[in-house]
């Protein structure tokens, strides 16, 4: 039979033998993070692996500096590590795509189309720069994208933000009742009003905000 | 159109959710919830097991040392006070009979040294270095195992010597970089200029390099030779900067197997002629695999400690 640990007893073994601590942390609650980061934020195993050793690594590497006065108190740091983990991830992902710019050599020199040398390395320079381009032009949008939605998210309810966010994070309708006080079997059509009324927000605000940039470029002009 | 719809559903909640995590508000609105459907999640049937095995033989080893070092601290602290004590005691008694006492520092497989001398010249010491000098420094003298760059003062009247091997290597005021092997020693010069030397004075092989030259003494057959230094990843491992122009991907593996002191297997089946044209600056190992695998048509896995890259040609 395999041994049962309780979270705080997860944290001592983590204290005096760091070496078993990887394995109860692990069957604990690394298989569950595994569970949910490809179940619910739709990652791929690969990503989902990446995220569970992040997060476990930084449990063993900073939980010396910790103290806990119960389970409760133990789990919700581990759920921090692993949502910053997640976080990360996101960011880690936008500013790879930002470094890079590679050139396809490969390309240029394996060249059976007869194009002039010259003339190909220019159009290929500047097809990169163009892609580097749209790909920048891309993150702004999603950036200010993310400040409209936030904006947005400010004027609804708590109850409605939680309804469209908890869904967004697949949380089955009977937890999400019990935690904002709704009739469950309500709850469905609640979200598939809500999301529509946010997107008719977001697309007022992406409206009013073109038009204020507009506003901005017929001044400087 | 309802394929549309779906996706600009799943765009939304796409969004919804990194909000969610980067939000503060938000986070700390949704969190309890949240935290309570993770612990709440079933794992009897996990898919690709090995690979969450593997990830517990990583952090097995990762931990394992600090183990050691928790469950003995005391006595850790207790050997500690008696190798500094009986290291004090036979430094006073090198003073009292006026014996030359030579400092030594040392990195390990983990540490690299940053060590201001006497005379204010600085040296950088590479993991796995040693550097010994007479701690008065009467002369400007130090010998060195392994790898170090080295930032030396300008002194006309007293030259700067390193004993590296049966090789010595004298300057004026300069910078440059020595490594040191059991079979060589090689030396690039930043700026100013360098002599290398054999270290036996009797037909003494001497050279004398410039900046953007590198000289290599060869310990067997006593040769020296010199040319211009093309690698711009030498000192890689005092810039954490790894820099690569068209270079074959062949040649990126060797480079980076040896900066993160890890061994490498590409089986090359055309993709170590693709070229990888990027600066790598301050990134993990693992991270610069992952980049690898965005640019490249590569899987790379672990066997034991050994990564084994396989790919396609571009």
């Amino acid at each position: 039979m395999k041994p049962s640990y309780k979270n705080i007893e997860t944290y001592r073994i983590i204290q005096d033998k760091p070496n078993d601590g990887v394995r109860v942390l692990y069957e604990r609650y690394g298989k569950k993070f595994f569970n949910y980061a490809m179940k619910s934020w739709n990652l791929s195993d690969d990503e989902a692996w990446d995220i569970v050793y992040q997060t476990l690594y930084k449990i063993m590497n900073s939980i010396s500096k910790y103290s806990f006065e119960n389970e409760a108190k133990f789990r919700s740091f581990i759920f921090v590590l692993f949502c910053n983990g997640v976080n990360n991830y996101y960011n880690k992902k936008k500013r790879i795509r930002e470094r890079f710019q590679t050139i396809p050599f490969n390309e240029l020199l394996f060249d059976e189309s007869g194009e002039n040398p010259n003339l190909r390395t220019e159009r290929l320079v500047q097809k990169q720069i163009t892609e580097q381009q749209n790909t920048d032009d891309e993150d702004d949008s999603e950036s200010t994208m993310t400040i409209l939605l936030r904006e947005v998210l400010d004027e609804m309810e708590p109850w409605e933000r939680i309804l469209l966010i908890q869904r967004s994070h697949v949380t089955p309708y009977k937890q999400i009742s019990e935690y904002i006080d709704k009739p469950e079997n309500q709850l469905k059509v609640y979200h598939q009003r809500l999301r529509k009324k946010l997107i008719d927000l977001l697309n007022n605000k992406i409206k009013a905000n073109q038009k204020d940039q507009c506003k901005t470029k017929k001044i400087k002009t | 159109m309802q394929n549309e719809e779906n996706k600009n559903m799943n765009e939304l909640d796409d969004l919804l959710r990194k909000s969610s995590l980067s939000d503060e508000k938000l986070f700390k609105e949704n969190a309890p919830l949240l935290e309570r459907s993770v612990f709440n999640e079933e794992h009897n049937s996990i898919p690709f097991y090995q690979k969450g095995e593997k990830i517990v033989k990583k952090l097995e080893k990762e931990f394992s040392q600090p183990n050691k070092d928790f469950n003995h601290k005391k006595w850790w602290l207790i050997a500690a006070t008696i190798v500094i004590l009986a290291g004090l005691s036979f430094i006073l008694s090198k003073i009292i009979n006026n014996e030359p006492v030579y400092k030594e520092i040392a990195t390990t497989t983990v540490t690299k040294s940053k060590v201001t001398l006497p005379d204010n010249t600085t040296v950088w010491l590479n993991k796995n270095s040693k550097l010994t000098f007479n701690q008065k420094f009467p002369k400007r003298e130090v010998t060195l195992i392994g790898e170090a760059f080295f930032d030396v003062t300008k002194n006309p009247d007293s030259p700067f010597i390193i004993n590296s091997g049966n090789a010595e290597i004298k300057v004026l005021g300069t910078s440059f970089n020595v490594k040191q092997t059991p079979e060589e020693t090689e030396v690039t010069v930043v700026t100013g200029k360098v002599i290398l030397a054999q270290k036996e004075k009797e037909n003494q092989k001497t050279k004398l390099l410039k900046a953007g030259y590198k000289g290599v003494f060869q310990e067997q057959s006593n040769k020296i030779k010199s040319e211009p230094n093309t690698n711009k990843n030498f000192l890689a491992w005092k810039t954490n900067t790894l820099i690569f122009e068209r270079t074959p991907f062949r040649d990126v593996i060797k480079a980076i197997s040896e900066f993160y002191g890890k061994e490498i297997i590409l089986n090359d089946q055309g993709v170590g002629n693709c070229t990888i044209n990027s600066t790598y600056k301050d990134q993990s190992f693992e991270e610069v695999l992952n980049e690898f695998k965005l640019i490249l048509n590569i899987e790379y896995n672990y066997q034991g400690n050994t990564v084994i890259i396989t790919g396609e040609p571009c």
